[in-house]
């Protein structure tokens, strides 16, 4: 049966919260980074990903 | 809307790095779902998938399943990606914009300078979440 529209919508923010109440109680693999330095550390792990990819031609 | 959001902006929503407007984009395409539709391909699922804990990772596939399905990155054309590395995008990031186009996309959120300092003609937007909640809010 298909989920309604609501069920998703709770379902998603039941997930939401969980992983922002996790994340809350960890330290970030960011903490002390600014935002370009973050944003280049995923980076950096997207070109590793992408290579790996490529190499195994997937 | 159709989007395309990036790693970064699932990352920051989920408070790895305190952006409150990507926190905000996120409950904004959840609260008004299906007003506008998210769509993934694997590679964005695998990208924010690597800064998160197992168990963390699997409550994101939950709360994406939950909104849209992940497309493998197979289904997007090689010579969609090959177009955007011409436009002078590294191979990965060319594949990220090669799926906005292949999905139809109406904006590719993301907060990396990469994408929102190219200056070519696109068939979709590149908005940093700022952006695109103002133009969500904007298009009711």
């Amino acid at each position: 049966m298909k989920k309604s529209i609501q069920s998703r919508i709770e379902q998603a923010g039941k997930h939401l919260n969980k992983i922002r109440k996790n994340v809350s109680q960890r330290p970030s693999p960011f903490e002390g980074m600014t935002k370009d330095e973050a944003i280049e550390a995923i980076r950096k792990v997207r070109e590793k990903l992408w290579e790996k990819k490529i190499a195994s031609g997937s | 809307m159709l989007l395309v959001l990036d790693s970064n902006e699932y990352i920051f929503s989920f408070g790895l790095l305190r952006e409150r407007d990507c926190k905000k984009l996120i409950e904004v395409i959840r609260n008004k779902y299906p007003k506008h539709i998210i769509r993934t391909p694997r590679l964005i699922i695998e990208e924010v998938g690597h800064h998160l804990t197992p168990e963390d990772f699997r409550e994101f596939i939950e709360f994406i399943s939950a909104l849209t399905t992940i497309d493998e990155n197979i289904l997007v054309p090689f010579e969609l990606g090959a177009k955007y590395e011409s436009k002078g995008l590294k191979p990965a990031d060319a594949f990220i914009a090669a799926y906005a186009e292949w999905v139809g996309a109406d904006i590719l959120v993301t907060e990396n300078r990469h994408f929102l300092t190219l200056h070519i003609d696109l068939p979709f937007r590149i908005l940093p979440a700022k952006k695109c909640l103002k133009l969500l809010k904007d298009s009711k």
